[in-house]
């Protein structure tokens, strides 16, 4: 299945048939199982099958290639899977359910009768193979931002991009906005040098515009929580736990820790939190919050750390000044801003394209008038993910380069929808 | 011709030879290709008038400028550069255009080579970088112009691809598939539906069709098909909508692709029509009899068939009355049936684009003459026919009760029946859809003389191929 909502739906279903059968039939284990899954869940699948009982595992494309259970003997492929791709002109991502490739249909298939005979059913006709799924899935290079990528190969020294020997080439339109990405941010010159800040950035092992924060952080003396949003950024996806018979409880524990000034804050608080209680897993159970992800994110907090020694950065700590620690931010990803429209919706400032707040965001009612996203993403619309609130006049503070004072005329004495946005004040309000 | 020098001069920049200085270079290079300038010269004169956007071309770095402060021990650096530096030349000279395989003796890794005592694994030296640019060198190459630029400088140009065997990838566009919408489904269709959910707003006076709870709709497909309902709920998630039906008040749960909104007016007017598509149908049949009427009205005009002209205007006032009342009077009209087949089938006729004319019906005998229809087991066995669905699907009967599906109409062949006195149906001509006996048979004209069954008086000669013996009840259609 595609994700964690349909095995959820499926699960629910099956339960109650099974339930509704009674003693009509043999014992039905039934098991979820998908990435955002508690790890000690996940485990139960490998739990031996007792004599008589017949085991149901539902799957997202996990089980495809990345876990092997043994023992199953049929499978039933519903033929669709979700798929990240990338918009090279609006550096959008996407996560979108799209029919699978043969090659992923014969996998499925395979993983039916590993120790015996076996069957695979799928939901879609002969036809339908044939004529409508594509051959392999895309490499993930081809959909896929490739600014981390460019800054590498040009800190080994490789210039000619043209011409190196990709395995499977990605399409230019990716390659000509991780340059200009990488201009904009400093990493290169407009002679296509490498420069110094871009030989430092190049050490992060994250995305251009995250490694750019971090080294922004030293300008604004806040690198210790930067790190710490940063390694929680490189996980959030997974942070929270969202049991669907406690939906209201996690939802409310997650609210809880909501601090003004956008998402970012509130990874941090997050992220501080546990840290005061000696990383307890308890703490994080009763929470809603998955210890797996916290770990790593610990992990990745600590790599990060070495690595800002490496390349000379004392890890300053200005506790509470949000504004210092949203101008580090706003250094980074001065591409992803948005703002709020007349119309009463966002709009990112250079592509002019209609976005959303995602509703699991602090902002989602706030509605703040100048917005830095760390994430687009394509779900079912086009939502900002992870958002905090900025000041218009940060953006030609850290990137006059990038934005035009015309480009970022506030509107104040224009109209705006009632109730929503923010003045000076309240954003620059230190909380 | 000057321009053509210049767009030349492009290639070479890339060649350029003074390494490590490289100067940004704005070769204002005209973006269309040269034979483009000799056959549209009017582009040409557009452009002097309005000055094309410079196209910016990076040059590509051949070799990394270090910004070596003059200290330490460099011989090592500079031996690899020499060395580097010699294979390279010794590369270009052998093969002269020394573009792509530039590095094909060096390792990749090794053509530019950090010096010795920077960037180490135990210490990051940054200081052979150059700085990050200023305000000013944004504005002497801006953000927007610089990705293309660099890769103009590799030798790249609009079209190509990248990586070594040069194909072209296009960029990958995440297409949103309709909820609910399964594998091998039409896509089109179900966008239409989406256009018409969203786009009906146009005119005014029509009230906007919302998919939202309490719009009417009329389920599309399975076991309610053409009945009426008010949406009771919205199951967005999975794309399916819980509808009321309005005959009977069940609860039925639907894809939302499946249905079809209507407004206020058309429910209120159909909602408790038990079958409206046959209503329609009927309307639509009547409508075109009309017409007919009209026409052949003045067609018997033109003859000054003074008599035939009475009748026909007689007709067409009662078609006209039966149009006010289109539903009442479906059951009364039963020995119309045959008339209404005849022109049901031309309007399906009409429907399909392909030239063949339909004359097929059911409840008439034919002969399969393809060899192909299930590998030829049928071949030349006479079958009823049960139902036309289309053109090149219907469904027939053999005479031991085996029901075939699919049979194309090419695949078959009208039945002249042998006993005397036996009926057939016209399929086609000035008669189509007619029923009448048969009274005589020349075999070696193939025209038969027939009684039409209607008009008892008339008697016409017509060609084997328009006849086709009739399978069904006869005493049904007309008691006598």
């Amino acid at each position: 299945m595609t994700g964690q909502e349909e095995i959820e739906t499926s699960n629910e279903m099956l339960q109650e048939r099974t339930r509704k059968l009674g003693s009509k039939i043999k014992e039905l284990i039934i098991l979820p199982i998908y990435a955002n899954l508690p790890s000690d869940m996940q485990a139960k699948i490998f739990e031996p099958t007792p004599p008589g009982a017949r085991k149901v595992i539902l799957a997202t494309n996990i089980a495809e290639t990345s876990l092997t259970i043994d023992g199953i003997s049929y499978v039933i492929d519903p033929g669709f899977c979700k798929q990240n791709s990338y918009n090279a002109r609006t550096g959008m991502e996407s996560l979108v359910v799209t029919p699978i490739s043969k090659a992923s249909a014969n996998q499925r298939a395979g993983r039916a009768g590993r120790v015996s005979a076996g069957k695979c059913f799928r939901l879609y006709t002969a036809w339908a193979y044939k004529n409508e799924l594509e051959d392999n899935t895309i490499p993930e290079i081809q959909r896929t931002n490739l600014g981390n990528v460019v800054l590498l190969l040009k800190s080994l020294g490789i210039n000619d991009l043209i011409h190196f020997d990709f395995m499977d080439p990605p399409p230019h339109e990716t390659l000509v906005l991780a340059l200009e990405q990488l201009y904009a941010l400093g990493a290169l010159n407009n002679r296509g040098e490498l420069t110094k800040l871009g030989r430092r950035m190049a050490e992060f092992p994250v995305d251009p515009m995250m490694s750019k924060m971090i080294l922004a952080s030293e300008q604004y003396q806040c690198a210790k929580e930067i790190l710490s949003i940063t390694a929680m950024l490189s996980v959030n996806n997974s942070i929270f736990y969202r049991p669907k018979d406690k939906v209201v409880h996690a939802d409310t524990a997650r609210q809880n820790f909501f601090r003004p000034g956008g998402d970012h804050m509130t990874l941090l608080n997050i992220y501080e939190q546990w840290e005061e209680t000696d990383y307890s897993t308890q703490w994080c159970f009763e929470n809603f919050i998955q210890h797996r992800s916290m770990k790593r994110a610990r992990d990745v907090r600590d790599q990060l750390e070495g690595l800002l020694e490496r390349v000379e950065i004392e890890v300053s700590s200005k506790p509470g000044d949000t504004i210092a620690l949203r101008k580090a931010i706003t250094a980074g990803f001065f591409y992803h801003t948005a703002r709020l429209s007349k119309g009463g919706n966002y709009r990112t400032v250079k592509h002019q394209q209609t976005v959303m707040v995602h509703p699991n965001s602090s902002l989602f009612e706030d509605r703040p008038r100048w917005l830095i996203y760390h994430e687009l993403v394509f779900t079912t619309k086009e939502f900002m993910r992870q958002v905090i609130e900025i000041e218009n006049s940060w953006l030609l503070e850290v990137a006059p380069h990038y934005y035009k004072s015309k480009e970022l005329e506030d509107g104040s004495g224009k109209k705006m929808p009632k109730n929503t946005g923010k003045t000076r004040e309240d954003v620059t309000r230190n909380y | 011709m000057e321009q053509k020098t210049v767009s030349f001069g492009f290639s070479k920049i890339k060649k350029n030879k003074s390494l490590g200085i490289s100067k940004i270079s704005e070769g204002e290079v005209e973006k269309n290709e040269e034979a483009e300038f000799v056959t549209e010269v009017d582009e040409n004169f557009a452009k002097s008038t309005k000055p094309k956007a410079k196209e910016f071309v990076i040059p590509l770095i051949k070799e990394n400028k270090w910004r070596v402060n003059a200290s330490g021990n460099q011989i090592e650096d500079s031996a690899v550069q020499e060395l580097v530096e010699d294979a390279r030349k010794f590369q270009e000279a052998e093969q002269g255009k020394g573009q792509t395989d530039m590095g094909l003796n060096i390792p990749l890794l090794m053509q530019n080579k950090i010096p010795e005592g920077f960037e180490t694994d135990d210490k990051l030296d940054v200081g052979l970088r150059p700085d990050e640019p200023e305000e000013n060198d944004y504005e002497e190459i801006p953000i927007d112009q610089f990705g293309l630029a660099m890769l103009r400088g590799m030798g790249w140009q609009e079209g190509q691809g990248i990586g070594k065997n040069n194909k072209a990838v296009a960029p990958v566009n995440a297409v949103l598939r309709p909820k609910g919408l399964g594998l091998g489904a039409d896509r089109s269709q179900a966008a239409q539906l989406n256009d018409s959910k969203k786009g009906s707003g146009k005119n005014d006076n029509e009230e906007a069709l919302v998919l939202k709870k309490g719009a009417y709709c009329v389920l599309l497909k399975g076991a309610n098909k053409d009945m009426y309902g008010i949406i009771e709920g919205l199951d967005e998630d999975n794309a399916r909508v819980m509808v009321k039906l309005t005959l009977g008040g069940n609860m039925v749960t639907q894809s939302q692709y499946a249905i079809r909104l209507v407004d206020s007016h058309d429910y209120k007017k159909y909602s408790k029509y038990l079958n409206k598509v046959k209503a329609d149908k009927y309307k639509e049949e009547e409508e075109r009899k009309k017409e007919k009427d009209r026409k052949r009205e003045r067609h018997h005009k033109s003859k000054r068939d003074k008599h035939r002209d009475e009748d026909s205007d007689h007709d067409s006032k009662h078609y006209e009355e039966d149009n006010r009342q289109p539903s009442s009077d479906s059951r009364k009209r039963k020995h119309d049936r045959l008339d209404d087949y005849a022109d049901k089938h031309k309007s399906s006729q009409n429907g399909n684009s392909r030239s063949e004319p339909l004359w097929i019906k059911p409840q008439i005998r034919v002969r399969i003459i393809s060899k192909d229809y299930k590998k030829g087991r049928y071949y030349n066995t006479k079958v009823n026919v049960i139902d036309v669905l289309s053109l090149d699907n219907c469904v027939c009967q053999t005479d031991d009760g085996k029901v075939l599906e699919e049979i194309s109409q090419s695949e078959l062949e009208t039945v002249i029946p042998k006993q005397e006195n036996a009926h057939v149906l016209i399929v086609s001509g000035k008669q189509k859809g007619q029923l009448a006996r048969i009274m005589k048979k020349d075999k070696s004209r193939y025209i038969a003389t027939l009684q039409l069954l209607r008009d008892r008086d008339e008697v016409i000669n017509i060609d084997f191929d328009k006849i086709c013996e009739y399978s069904g009840n006869i005493d049904e259609e007309y008691d006598y």
